[in-house]
């Protein structure tokens, strides 16, 4: 029987700190007393709910099968990937071309909800599910037509699928190119209102309470779309939401002279969204955190800002900014523990990503104060398009095991 | 932004915004193109200032107007002009735009007039551009046309020779409207006491007071003891759109006539930065009348880019290869 003890600053579900967990045959069977030193920290492996990693195949410099390995030395254990993929996930075939290697983090499908992300005819979802599917959703497409969202819902509640959305009103996303606001009116640029997330939530919302389907909320970015999912959840409606890293670290104030990297979707919006959203992670009106990781090679920002390919890399970024939110105060452990890994897994269908004794021993070590310059040199992903370029970061992966076994 | 067209002493290296730029720079301009001003009124119209330089006039958007200014103030200052018209799709790709200035680049040009119809473009080359190549914005998208603003800041000031107790209204178009947004800036800069907006919502951008501007709706409460009044021209599409309702609603709503014209103070001037739509904007009586400095802007818009030319290429330009 395979037994080992590994040590590194964990904290429960009653907040109470430990030195460390006990492994017995890849479960956790009990907690290590705290030490006097341990300063790194041992968390549940983490759970990234959305990428957008664009071809499936290839192995080229930013390809799927490489980011998933940088994903790894990144700590990374979980990768859910969102199906606005080359081909699209709204088939078997194309789920199959997933990477799966002992190397590469673990890849989830987000499964398409509509054939080819069309939002006009329903996707094989039974297929899907047979193929490894726990949730379907339509990444950054609109799904304009609401009485085949409806049937769609519908249906994917019978096939006993979550369903991922990402809330906004095609009309009034069109065109857009960053949050209507004072900045947008500076640069002369066209405007996304908050109104295209919050008319899209209003719809969605109205789906879910009449369908009883289970909706998860991608990339809230306005202080109103935060109300409105607390107002939801209130009314008991079977929701849950996450917001991105971008989102809580930048507002459009950091696209004066147009940065055309933080051409995002959707876009920054201002301090007081950002405000919001930090706020909703704190009260638990948001149950994850993702990076939405998107890599691009470097010509896809090489452009006029209106032109430049909307999205960011920031797998990098991504633990070290999470944990600065601990740092910063404004989260504790237990909550980072929740919002990184334990509601992402529940939300993606997977066994339980608890740090607690009588679970899988799925966990990272992590050393929040080792300090690091976001530099391509410095960085695992080899995208051209990263969102926190020269920022200076605190934190990094130091060990990673999957069911016990070091992957890291 | 503000570094990228400022050389580290402060002279223009590139000419992008007008937003970033001191008072004292926009003076200097002002200045410099009262005293260019003359050569147009001499037997030969040219001074050496850019002898041996290479200006391209790089158009991804037509205008004929704006370009053919561009090439005469050029070639008053003795540089070789050669004008490119690019036909680009919206599918184009940045990098493909990228390589056509390398490969001018490549001409030994010394500077670019660009005007390209996405916001943000002439920054885009000014951060590309090669050190030594110039970059002068004739116009990106809704962000900036600071010649434009130059030239019309030039005939505010011949015709009120200070800025400071003017009342300033610009009227129409301002969402989509580059000039505006230029023009708004640079008015600021200059300490004008009140830049107005007049518009419906639908034309304006969000948050206009955030541009240091009081925004009236109705035209006849917002023309009141104006200085100053610039039109702008408003695209027709916009009237077949969501914009605005059709007919001649928006004429009667916002339409410069002689009547409304005597709400504004007596000696006030009437701007427009062309080509003018008559009957929709304004009415051809005061687009002709005794007030209006249109045709001025016109040939003051050659001085002006005289002087920006002079001051980036000429001395300026130096310190910044």
């Amino acid at each position: 029987m395979n037994s080992q003890a590994i040590h590194g600053l964990c904290v429960d579900a009653q907040g109470q700190t430990h030195g460390g967990v006990q492994v017995e045959d890849r479960r956790i069977s009990a907690w290590l007393p705290a030490g006097p030193d341990t300063r790194e920290w041992l968390l549940p492996a983490p759970v990234d709910l959305a990428w957008h990693p664009g071809a499936l195949e290839g192995q080229g410099a930013h390809s799927l099968r490489h980011e998933l390995a940088a994903a790894l030395r990144c700590g990374i254990a979980d990768v859910a990937v969102e199906p606005d993929t080359r081909p699209v996930l709204d088939d078997p075939a194309a789920i199959a071309l997933l990477p799966k290697a002992a190397d590469l983090a673990r890849v989830h499908p987000i499964g398409a909800l509509s054939e080819q992300l069309e939002g006009e005819a329903l996707s094989r979802m039974a297929s899907l599910k047979e193929a490894g599917v726990r949730c379907v959703g339509m990444a950054l497409h609109p799904f304009r037509d609401s009485n085949v969202l409806r049937r769609a819902l519908q249906y994917a509640r019978s096939m006993g699928l979550t369903v991922l959305l990402h809330p906004q009103d095609a009309s009034l996303t069109q065109g857009g190119v960053a949050h209507a606001g004072k900045v947008a009116t500076r640069l002369g640029l066209k405007g996304i209102p908050v109104a295209a997330e919050t008319a899209g939530l209003a719809r969605d919302l109205a789906l879910v309470a009449d369908t009883g389907c289970r909706v998860h909320f991608c990339r809230i970015s306005s202080a109103r779309g935060v109300e409105m999912i607390a107002q939801a959840k209130a009314d008991g409606l079977p929701v849950t939401a996450d917001t991105t890293i971008a989102h809580l670290f930048l507002t459009d104030h950091d696209l004066m002279g147009f940065n055309s990297h933080l051409h995002l979707r959707p876009p920054l919006r201002d301090q007081s969204d950002r405000d919001a959203l930090r706020q909703g992670l704190a009260d638990g009106t948001l149950d994850a955190i993702v990076s939405q990781h998107t890599p691009l090679g470097r010509g896809a920002k090489t452009a006029p800002f209106p032109m430049s390919t909307p999205g960011a890399a920031t797998l990098d970024a991504w633990l070290p900014l999470c944990a600065k939110l601990v740092r910063e105060g404004l989260l504790t452990q237990a909550r980072l523990q929740a919002l990184i890994a334990e509601n992402p897994a529940r939300i993606l269908g997977l066994e339980p990503r608890v740090l607690a004794p009588g679970h899988a021993a799925d966990c990272l070590l992590f050393d929040p104060e080792s300090e690091w310059l976001h530099e391509p040199e410095q960085c695992h992903s080899r995208a051209g398009n990263p969102a926190f370029h020269r920022w200076p970061l605190s934190g990094r992966a130091r060990q990673l095991w999957l069911d016990g076994q070091p992957v890291l | 932004m503000d570094n990228l067209q400022l050389n580290p002493d402060g002279s223009l290296r590139h000419f992008l915004s007008i937003e970033g730029l001191k008072p004292a720079l926009l003076e200097q301009i002002i200045e410099t193109a009262a005293s260019l001003e003359q050569v147009a009124e001499r037997a030969v119209k040219k001074v050496p200032v850019l002898r041996g330089k290479t200006v391209m006039n790089l158009f991804f958007e037509p205008s004929t107007r704006t370009r053919t200014t561009f090439e005469i103030a050029a070639q008053r200052l003795s540089a070789d002009v050669i004008n490119l018209d690019v036909q680009t799709s919206s599918t184009t790709k940045g990098e493909s735009l990228l390589d056509t200035l390398k490969t001018l680049e490549a001409m030994h040009a010394d500077m670019f007039v660009i005007r390209h119809r996405e916001s943000g473009a002439a920054a885009f080359f000014a951060q590309h551009a090669a050190p030594g190549v110039h970059i002068l914005n004739a116009g990106d998208g809704w962000h900036a046309h600071p010649t434009q603003a130059m030239l019309d800041m030039f005939t505010i000031w011949k015709h009120k020779s200070r800025f400071d107790r003017l009342k300033v209204a610009i009227v129409g178009d301002i969402l989509h409207s580059r000039v505006a947004r230029s023009q708004i800036h640079a008015l600021n800069l200059l300490g004008t006491m009140e830049v107005r907006l007049i518009a419906p919502q639908t034309l304006l951008p969000e948050q206009p007071e955030s541009l240091g501007v009081h925004v009236y709706h109705d035209m006849d409460q917002g023309l009141r003891d104006c200085d100053v009044i610039i039109m702008l021209r408003l695209q027709k599409e916009r009237m077949q759109g969501a914009h605005l309702p059709g007919g001649d609603e928006y004429f009667r709503c916002y339409g410069l006539t002689e009547e409304r014209l005597r709400l504004a103070r007596p000696d006030c001037i009437v701007m427009h930065p062309g080509p003018m739509n008559r009957g929709v904007e304004i009415a051809s009586s005061v687009a002709d009348g005794p007030q209006s400095v249109i045709l001025e802007q016109v040939s003051n818009g050659l001085a002006v880019r005289m002087a920006i030319m002079a001051m980036v290429l000429g001395s300026g330009g130096e310190s910044g290869a």
